[in-house]
């Protein structure tokens, strides 16, 4: 394989991790929404309403630049993956409808099952499902735990799960997950005191269980282990925010979004760079690679189509913080402010 | 039994008819709001402006129900038809991954434009967003169309006498599927018929709901958008009769034997080559047809007086001929376009006549029934394309046919090569269809829904201020 190919599979790497990123921010609003919505409308409605659309654009550019770097690896993941593919579209278009009738809803403001706030609870239980189902396969698709892939017969291949679910590796990497996402949910949506210790405490708790749980993964999918250290990078980067939240001087930049997508995508992407295996390490991801022709030229487009897109975002970012009254940086919770 | 074949085609053409319904409205929206929120700043109209501000707002509905479809297309097209997919991911998934970044403009330029119109101090920069809407949704669409034209003419792309040969790619261009021999007439039908099928789409919501509101000051607002639709139709109909003639013309120089079928010539002519109006093959027979004496050849070559050389199909073996279904959508196709031509014929002459034609009950009625006909066209124009390539899903790079090792092959691959043969599709297919039963009234539903104009006098206080410059704040930006 050449170098275009190598390229690709970090651009693809970048990718994953902009759209675990962006849905993510999403996720992570469950846990304001659930504790209080009305309170905490505003400054969720604030971050979704205007990103939900770019961040399905995100999955649509994921499952297209897998096809052309791995043209063989998205029908047999298509087919192995069937029940939680499918789930994951329902959810998604599930998930799009509930949103946008949160947002524009006509009528029956004050119904009380047929209003803005359950639809936005629907969202947001959709997309956070959607979150599991993908770190699911992510993990299994690693791991390789329950996976039946026969290469010269699709339809005798399958996925048992019940291996996977019985693992104590992926419970340990899913549960820290949900612990980091709610730290950094309090300090991204500002719902705690800045004194508060609860989301330190928490992304600690998380990093250590879901550290644990991906070192037990990375070791089956055969990742080198002197790379399995650059965890540290990720983990150092995903503390930084709590601890600058802490930091009165600091607090705004902690909470400001386009410093928290930074940092976060080079943190997943950190974690995602030293994967070369799937399937517990059974194949090397690039038995699945495209031509070389087709390689360079999904670079070439990249580059160009990447200048394009931060081309766009710098405008959506400019007009985003014209409005300093809406979308500029918060200010900080009061303490008379600070959900119990 | 139905078989697999079947089964994955009828999905499929169901799923791309449904999924075409949300492109050809975004379309249709992109360009009206383009236009409406340039008269309205240029004239400083506050109908243009409450009209390219509602109509946004259908556009993002439409986004969110479209782009659900595309992903759940996307995934179907792999499990629906995986060898074909193997092939495009490895000659052709360029144009798609380009369509990918052209999705990104259209999302970026949407979210900008819907959600943060208050934020602009210069509005002329608010409305140089919706161009980038229109270039987005307009790009996405060419871009797939590629990968058709691909389809129907795949010169140069890959190896395919090695492909034929050994089942295995090499020799891959990825830059050919950009520019196929049909490219550019499938890209002119496809702008111009989805263009007219659009705007007649939102007619038919503004024509009814002009008609049913009492109301004078929304009674404008709809209107502006009637006045703004009818012009891009009447120009569009013309480009689209344009358009086809050259499709086809360009069908009969490099897909002879599509061309063929849909024409049902059974035999090659050089001259006096009748035009069969509808009827089938019986039995290698035409039945049940009207006949019009030299009409095909005195359409196809007006400048000789009809004489040149027209294909057949005895030129080809009967399984290569495409089910004779598709020459009555090609005809039926062509009756309706030249019908909605004739009703624009109308409002155009009472329109020099003064009668003020868009103001009149009757006129608007036939509006409604000729949007509705216009929609179901452009649905039967893609069943006539795809219908008329079966049974390949991919010709023949070569016109008349590419001979391998002796061996003449008229597609190079075909449906039952290209399809799942896995018991999955069964299920799923049923799925898709309560998908599409439910996800598109659902979403014509809440889109009327949201386009009701409660409270016009706010609508209206607002558009003016935007127009003229004097800001309202306090109102939610992208919701007022």
């Amino acid at each position: 394989m050449d170098i275009y190919f190598y390229a690709n599979t970090y651009f693809i790497k970048l990718v994953i991790a902009t759209m675990v990123v962006f849905l993510g921010s999403e996720f992570m609003a469950i846990f304001p929404v659930f504790t209080n919505f009305k309170k905490h409308k505003e400054t969720v409605e604030r971050h979704i309403v205007p990103i939900w659309e770019i961040t399905g654009t995100t999955i649509v550019v994921f499952v297209v630049e897998l096809e052309l770097i791995y043209s063989s690896l998205t029908p047999i993941a298509s087919y192995l993956f069937i029940p939680l593919v499918g789930t994951f579209i329902l959810l998604l278009v599930l998930r799009n409808v509930w949103i946008i009738y949160a947002e524009f809803i006509w009528k029956n403001k004050h119904n009380r099952v047929i209003n803005s706030e359950n639809f936005y609870k629907g969202y947001l239980i959709a997309t956070f499902i959607m979150v599991i189902l993908f770190l699911t396969a992510i993990v299994t698709l690693m791991y390789g735990k329950g996976i039946h892939l026969n290469l010269t017969d699709l339809s005798a291949s399958y996925i048992s799960y019940i291996p996977m679910l019985s693992t104590y590796n992926y419970w340990l990497f899913l549960l820290g997950t949900l612990f980091v996402a709610y730290g950094l949910s309090a300090v991204f949506y500002r719902t705690m005191k800045i004194e508060s210790f609860v989301p330190l405490t928490t992304v600690i708790i998380g990093l250590i269980l879901s550290v644990s749980g991906l070192y037990g993964v990375a070791i089956a999918d055969k990742v080198p282990s002197g790379d399995i250290y650059l965890l540290i990078i990720p983990l150092i980067l995903t503390l930084i925010i709590p601890v600058l939240y802490m930091n009165k001087r600091t607090t705004n930049i902690a909470s400001y979004k386009p410093i928290f997508f930074i940092l976060m995508v080079f943190a997943v992407f950190i974690i995602e760079a030293p994967v070369t295996y799937i399937a517990g390490g059974a194949f090397p991801i690039s038995n699945f690679a495209s031509a070389n022709s087709m390689q360079a030229f999904n670079l070439y487009l990249s580059i160009l189509g990447g200048i394009i897109f931060l081309g766009f975002m710098i405008m959506y970012a400019y007009v985003y913080a014209n409005n300093p009254e809406k979308f500029g940086m918060e200010k900080p919770l009061k303490k008379e402010t600070v959900t119990k | 039994m139905v078989s697999y074949q079947v089964w994955n085609a009828s999905i499929f053409a169901y799923t791309i008819s449904s999924h075409i319904l949300i492109v050809t409205l975004t379309l249709g929206l992109s360009l009206l709001i383009l236009i409406s929120e340039f008269i309205a700043l240029r004239y400083k109209n506050k109908y243009y402006e409450a009209l390219a501000h509602k109509m946004s707002i259908a556009l993002v509905i439409n986004f969110a129900f479209g782009t659900a479809s595309g992903v759940f297309m996307a995934v179907e097209l792999f499990l629906f038809w995986p060898e074909f997919m193997r092939v495009v991911g490895d000659v052709a998934m360029g144009t798609f991954y380009a369509e990918v970044f052209a999705f990104l403009v259209e999302s970026i330029s949407l979210v900008t434009y819907v959600y943060f119109w208050d934020n602009f101090r210069n509005r002329w920069h608010h409305w140089l967003v919706s161009i980038g809407i229109l270039l987005g949704t307009g790009a996405s669409a060419a871009l797939i169309v590629n990968v058709n034209a691909w389809m129907n003419t795949p010169t140069g792309s890959f190896n395919i006498p090695h492909y034929l040969e050994t089942g295995k790619i090499i020799d891959v261009n990825p830059l050919k599927v950009f520019w196929e021999p049909s490219t550019f007439a499938q890209q002119f039908h496809m702008y111009a018929a989805e263009y007219l099928a659009g705007s007649m789409m939102i007619l038919v919501y503004l024509a009814y709901k002009y008609m049913k509101t009492r109301d004078i000051e929304a009674k404008k607002v709809y209107m502006a958008g009637i006045s703004i639709l009818s012009v891009i139709s009447i120009i569009d109909i013309i480009i689209t009769g344009i358009a086809g003639s050259n499709e086809l013309t360009t069908l009969m120089a490099v897909e002879p034997l599509k061309y063929a079928s849909l024409e049902q010539n059974m035999v090659p002519t050089n001259y006096g080559a009748p035009e069969h109006i509808f009827g089938l093959i019986i039995n290698g027979k035409e039945a049940y047809y009207i006949n019009l004496p030299l009409a095909q050849s005195l359409l196809a070559y007006p400048l000789t007086l009809g004489h040149g050389a027209i294909p057949g199909l005895s030129s080809y073996p009967a399984s290569s001929w495409s089910p004779s279904v598709s020459h009555d959508f090609l005809d039926l196709m062509v009756g309706a376009g030249v019908l909605i031509g004739l009703f624009w014929l109308y409002v155009v002459i009472q329109y020099f006549r003064k009668k003020n034609p868009m103001n009149d009950k009757k006129t608007l009625w036939a509006t409604i029934v000729f949007g509705i006909i216009a929609v179901l066209t452009m649905e039967d124009g893609w069943w006539t394309a795809e219908v008329g390539r079966a049974p390949y899903v991919i010709r023949s790079p070569v016109p008349g046919g590419i001979i391998v090792n002796g061996v003449k092959y008229y597609g190079v691959m075909d449906i039952s090569q290209a399809t799942s043969y896995s018991p999955y599709v069964w299920t799923i297919g049923i799925a898709v269809i309560i998908f599409y039963l439910i996800i598109e009234p659902l979403m014509f539903y809440y889109m009327a829904k949201v386009l009701n104009i409660p409270d016009i006098n706010s609508e209206l206080n607002k558009a003016d201020s935007e127009v003229n410059e004097k800001k309202v704040t306090g109102i939610k930006a992208g919701m007022r």
